[in-house]
């Protein structure tokens, strides 16, 4: 998908272009962490990756942090569980 | 009647020091985030003995946790000094916890620096044999030796007083206690139980644990000034 929104991430002036992969992938990855399996882990990370299209259209610049809740919202959705561990896999240190 | 020569008492004492040991949760969220980190690449059962070597790490790093704390201890000739050494540490000890364990944002971030947790975070997702494995629990439970030395203090200071065979037993039990929760959370993996909820109970409950902990551990130090205390007569 191509959207043409960009991504600002946490360094000072470090951006680059929105990858539908990344976000699946690790939406795919939260899934696999609760040992969901493979096939249901891709239904899931496909349907919330569609669910974010409509939020991520006509958006410049996003942040990380903003497509992470977002997509933590989506996926509770489907998968709780995932969501949570989605959602604070940063904040358990 | 003098409870505190009473070798079997001191166990007690050496096994609820080591259970307080295992409530300082920084090894088990390595554990946890390096298990969660594993099953999400797809390799189940790189998890399974990257959870068992995470645990073996801890038991490397309490022994010479043990060991340094009988170093320290030994500088004190009397066992009044050592008991009232340990019970001013605990207390230290027990009062940063109750306020500085957890940080106050989302989640169950601990106190240590931002630069050394995400240092933290870059080896775990770099971990991806067992010998990193066993140097991310190593490295977890050494980071906060500062919080779980008093303890070891205090252990080492009570089995000083007991016979040679019990001392091994009372290091064994310290030792098996203070890395219980990294062994049930590595069978939780064998057993290919999922371990979300673990991750979200940790989170939710990071207040009352730190309170607990934090209030056990001035009890505990209270304690061990206060007996030490009581037999000097000062």
């Amino acid at each position: 998908m191509s959207t043409g929104t960009h991504i600002v991430k946490r360094s000072p002036g470090h951006s680059e272009p929105f990858d539908e992969r990344k976000l699946y992938a690790s939406i795919y990855a939260s899934c696999l962490a609760l040992r969901t399996p493979v096939g249901s882990a891709e239904i899931t990370a496909d349907k919330v990756c569609r669910d974010m299209s409509p939020w991520l259209e006509n958006k410049p610049e996003v942040t990380s942090a903003d497509i992470r809740r977002h997509a933590a919202v989506h996926l509770a959705a489907y998968h709780p569980n995932a969501a949570y561990i989605y959602k604070h896999h940063r904040l358990m240190l | 009647m003098n409870i505190l020569d009473n070798t079997t008492y001191f166990l007690y004492l050496v096994t609820l020091a080591g259970l307080l040991h295992a409530c300082l949760q920084l090894p088990l969220a390595n554990q946890l985030q390096l298990g969660t980190h594993i099953l999400g690449r797809g390799r189940p059962r790189q998890a399974e003995w990257a959870s068992i070597a995470v645990a073996c790490g801890a038991v490397i790093s309490v022994g010479a946790i043990l060991l340094g704390a009988a170093g320290l201890i030994s500088l004190f000739a009397d066992t009044n000094m050592r008991l009232f050494t340990a019970g001013i540490t605990l207390i230290c000890s027990g009062v940063f916890i109750m306020f500085y364990y957890y940080r106050s944002s989302a989640g169950a971030q601990s106190w240590l620096p931002e630069k050394i947790r995400e240092r933290m975070q870059r080896r775990i997702k770099r971990t991806d044999s067992w010998p990193s494995a066993i140097y991310v629990g190593l490295k977890a439970t050494a980071y906060e030796s500062p919080l779980s030395l008093p303890l070891a203090l205090f252990a080492v200071s009570l089995l000083l007083q007991v016979g040679f065979q019990d001392i091994f037993l009372g290091l064994i039990l310290y030792m098996t206690c203070s890395v219980l929760p990294l062994i049930v959370v590595a069978i939780a993996h064998n057993f290919h139980l999922p371990l979300g909820r673990l991750v979200k109970w940790r989170i939710d409950s990071k207040r009352f644990w730190q309170f607990f902990v934090g209030l056990s551990f001035i009890a505990l130090g209270l304690y061990a000034a206060s007996s030490d205390y009581l037999r000097t007569g000062l």
